[in-house]
């Protein structure tokens, strides 16, 4: 399995999920991190919002595993369906994790649903829309 | 520096902003190393910071509906946040560069979360 670091397009101040946990042709568990030094953490924990691109990370990790190529592949997070916060704040440097299910897919367009926690706390859940380069 | 807020003020029905982003902020950094392009969730994170730490007693944040992000944003450009109150502990965003839409959808507020 390749490192996280050669699936996604992100530098390393803005790759938040650090481990995948498990993955199927449909789903994936990874585990994420933010750091306390990220820009979404002015004031100690971060910005719930965050919970979005880690999940939206988590469906790029899930593309490059079960893609027939060992290029890594750009991705946009289009849309925001729905986000249901169950926390005003991400903590900080704790292990996160994100569990994502494709529910559709239109080339380029995947519809992503996903759930955050920590230590099995929920976090966040909701549905995004992400949009991959084919080529 | 992640941002600079150049404006802010009330309107009829809720805030406008305008908020610059230098190329040295740091929500550029890593995303992405040869093509820097703000990150969609930065812009909520900006908007949400701007009216949580200038707007006395603004419910929680709950959630978010129907973002859509239209176009990118990219570094030193500045943005319009508009923000409408439509119904009671929902916001209606709006955040444009140069005239382009960057992205739109609802913020969604209450006074406390799901447990």
């Amino acid at each position: 399995m390749s490192a996280i670091v050669e699936m996604l397009p992100h530098g390393d101040e803005a790759r938040f999920v650090r481990t995948v946990v498990t993955h199927d042709a449909e789903s994936i568990t990874c585990t994420a991190l933010v750091p306390a030094t990220s820009p979404y953490a002015p004031r100690g924990n971060a910005s719930p919002m965050l919970a979005v691109e880690i999940a939206a990370q988590a469906a790029g990790v899930h593309g490059a595993l079960v893609a027939d190529t060992d290029r890594t592949r750009s991705g946009l997070l289009v849309g925001i369906r729905e986000l249901e916060l169950a926390s005003a704040e991400l903590p900080v440097d704790c292990e996160l994790r994100v569990s994502a299910r494709l529910i559709a897919a239109s080339p380029p367009l995947a519809i992503w649903e996903f759930e955050l926690s920590a230590a099995k706390r929920p976090l966040a859940h909701g549905e995004l829309s992400v949009w991959v380069a084919t080529a | 520096m992640r941002y600079e807020c150049l404006s802010f003020a009330s309107t009829a029905t809720g805030w406008e902003a305008r908020v610059r982003v230098p190329a040295g902020s740091e929500f550029f950094r890593g995303h992405f190393p040869d093509a820097p392009i703000l990150p969609g969730v930065a812009l909520l994170a900006i908007a949400h910071e701007l009216i949580a730490t200038r707007v006395p007693q603004l419910p929680l944040l709950a959630g978010l509906r129907g973002i859509r992000f239209r176009n990118p944003v990219r570094p030193e450009s500045v943005v319009l946040f508009e923000l409408t109150r439509s119904v009671p502990h929902e916001l209606t965003l709006k955040a444009s560069c140069e005239a382009a839409r960057a992205a739109e959808g609802t913020l969604l507020f209450a006074d406390e979360l799901p447990a």
